[in-house]
């Protein structure tokens, strides 16, 4: 993304920012509330149109760029609030608006088959309970488990990036670091992700590198050999890193 | 208790679908003790089936609406003024073009609700209890408040017989519709990528929308559907009695909604199945005939109707949990 520029109104949300992700890179997005970190995203996903600047993917300019153009190219999003039907199965979720289909004559029906057994896999793999089925409600899991089911879905879209928005906010201790454990194996299979948290701590945990946001403009980016979380914290309070 | 018969009693109680079984199964207890046995007998039986394929076809679609999230109240509206509209027609162009006309004007009306709905940001109730004065007020005005026969020279038709009018086995042909309709949209509903649209859309419209999913053009389908079907269930009951009144599917929406909250749809949306809501039409339609032939007067109907929904909405709200536990802990 080259001197990315957004308003709202009057309101200068994002102001000239330059921000990039490398393959298989995970990076920490922080700062305080307005920072413009969800803005930020939100262009990055295709939700919001930029006013001015460039985003490049692969290389290759993105003028008609859009969330379902994002999704094709690979940039899933994790949001903390929604992203799963609580009254929908474990499989009917993972495949949401992209059911396999099985032709039964003129007739097209979901493949539960095959739903079924991918769900198994994929719960399996991002380290869900056995106790969790493919025919198990959502509204039957723990936040930490509907979390791990968001990220697994996104790793079976083949997902390239996975941006993850506050992903651990109201989870347990044992459950925040389930998730983070499913973060870190993404690092093994070479997806990149962007990791945003008010959790400074849990963000210098999994990133590779970190981005600070202050204001609508980066005021920082560290790789994390560079930094303290000390540091960035002091740096999002007002004060200078020091080096 | 033998761990099988165990896991067994706790799935059935775990159904949706448990306050309109043990409903449909209590009633019929009831009716047939009361009434020495002739509840069961197969004429009563044959008439309760009139209505409950009548009922029946139109709550299939309120079914699938309640489960999207959104309410038709302008049912029994478009169910009358459809009967109304066809009689009127079948007269000036016969009954194949008279129903293909009629079927046009239904999917208008759920066109219509789903455009004031959906584009125009107002709630399903509001809009559609608009609609259930509006299409009333038509058939008043098409009828002149009088009841209208349907042409003699038609009466034999086939097309008549086989929408609506036909007996089979003494049993009208529209229960064999309805058990059609049923099995149809339950396989759209539970085996397509439509129907597992609709419990999205039902259940969280914001990530169905982040997954892609169109919720209006679901939920439009669903109010044209809806009304579809109200307007089938209207020709047939049209065809079986022979003339319409203006008060021809009066308080049928609320035995609509009243049947699918019973067989287990959620108000909320997002929960429900197609074969609850035929259950739940099994229990609201077998207490009018029920009634009459304990000799209540016909007035009752509507306040058992009212203590039927609430026993069922208590029985799943209540005793279901309660009997979860009981069982669980044997």
């Amino acid at each position: 993304m080259e001197k990315i520029t957004k308003y709202f109104g009057s309101i200068q949300a994002l102001k000239d920012v330059d921000f990039h992700v490398h393959e298989g890179e995970h990076v920490g997005l922080v700062g305080d509330n307005g920072a413009g970190k969800s803005t930020l995203i939100r262009i990055l996903s295709g939700v919001y149109k930029q006013d001015k600047g460039k985003l490049y993917i692969d290389g290759k300019e993105q003028k008609d760029f859009s969330a379902s153009k994002a999704r094709e190219l690979g940039i899933l999003t994790v949001h903390q609030g929604f992203g799963l039907v609580d009254c929908m199965s474990a499989a009917r979720n993972l495949f949401l608006g992209e059911e396999p289909i099985k032709k039964i004559g003129f007739f097209k029906f979901l493949d539960l088959d095959k739903m079924k057994k991918t769900t198994e896999n994929i719960l399996r793999e991002i380290g869900i309970s056995s106790q969790i089925t493919p025919d198990s409600l959502v509204a039957t899991m723990s936040g930490g488990e509907r979390q791990s089911l968001k990220i697994g879905r996104a790793i079976f879209r083949k997902a390239r990036l996975i941006i993850l928005d506050e992903p651990t906010i109201g989870l347990s201790i044992r459950e925040s670091e389930k998730v983070r454990t499913v973060v870190r194996e993404l690092k093994e299979k070479g997806i990149a992700t962007i990791y945003i948290s008010h959790n400074i701590d849990e963000v210098y945990d999994v990133s590779d590198r970190i981005v600070v946001l202050d204001a609508g403009t980066v005021i920082g980016e560290f790789k994390k050999e560079e930094v303290s979380v000390e540091e960035i914290k002091n740096l999002i309070r007002g004060k200078k890193v020091g080096r | 208790m033998n761990k099988i018969i165990r896991q067994a009693i706790l799935k059935f109680i775990e159904l949706r679908e448990f306050g309109a079984i043990v409903g449909v199964i209590f009633l019929t207890s009831f009716f047939s003790f009361f009434t020495g046995g002739r509840f069961l007998e197969k004429d009563i039986q044959a008439s309760i089936l009139i209505v409950v394929g009548q009922l029946g076809i139109m709550v299939v679609g309120q079914a699938l609406l309640m489960i999207s999230n959104e309410i038709d109240l302008s049912v029994g509206s478009t169910f009358g003024f459809i009967g109304v509209l066809y009689v009127l027609l079948v007269g000036m162009v016969g009954v194949e073009l008279a129903f293909f006309l009629v079927m046009l004007m239904a999917a208008f009306i759920g066109f219509l609700n789903g455009l004031l709905v959906l584009k125009g940001k107002a709630p399903s109730l509001i809009i559609t209890l608009g609609g259930l004065f509006i299409y009333r007020g038509l058939c008043y005005y098409i009828t002149g408040g009088f009841v209208k026969t349907f042409p003699p020279e038609f009466r034999e038709s086939f097309s008549v017989g086989l929408l609506g009018g036909y007996e089979i086995m003494g049993f009208n042909i529209s229960i064999i519709w309805f058990i059609l309709f049923v099995i149809i949209f339950s396989l759209v509903l539970h085996r397509t990528k439509f129907g597992n649209h609709i419990f999205a859309v039902g259940g969280d419209i914001l990530t169905a929308s982040s997954q892609g999913i169109n919720p209006i053009r679901v939920k439009w389908t669903l109010f044209i559907l809806c009304s579809l079907l109200s307007g089938v269930a209207g020709v047939f009951t049209v065809n079986e009695m022979i003339m319409v009144h203006t008060t021809l599917g009066t308080n049928m929406e609320l035995e609509s909604v009243a049947s699918c909250v019973v067989g287990g749809i959620a108000l909320t949306g997002g929960v429900g199945s197609i074969w609850g809501a035929a259950i739940g039409t099994i229990l609201v339609s077998s207490i009018r005939s029920a009634l009459l032939l304990m000799g209540a007067p016909p007035y009752w109907y509507v306040t058992f109707v009212g203590i039927v929904l609430i026993c069922g909405l208590l029985i799943n709200s209540l005793v279901r949990p309660l009997l979860l536990r009981i069982v669980g802990r044997a």
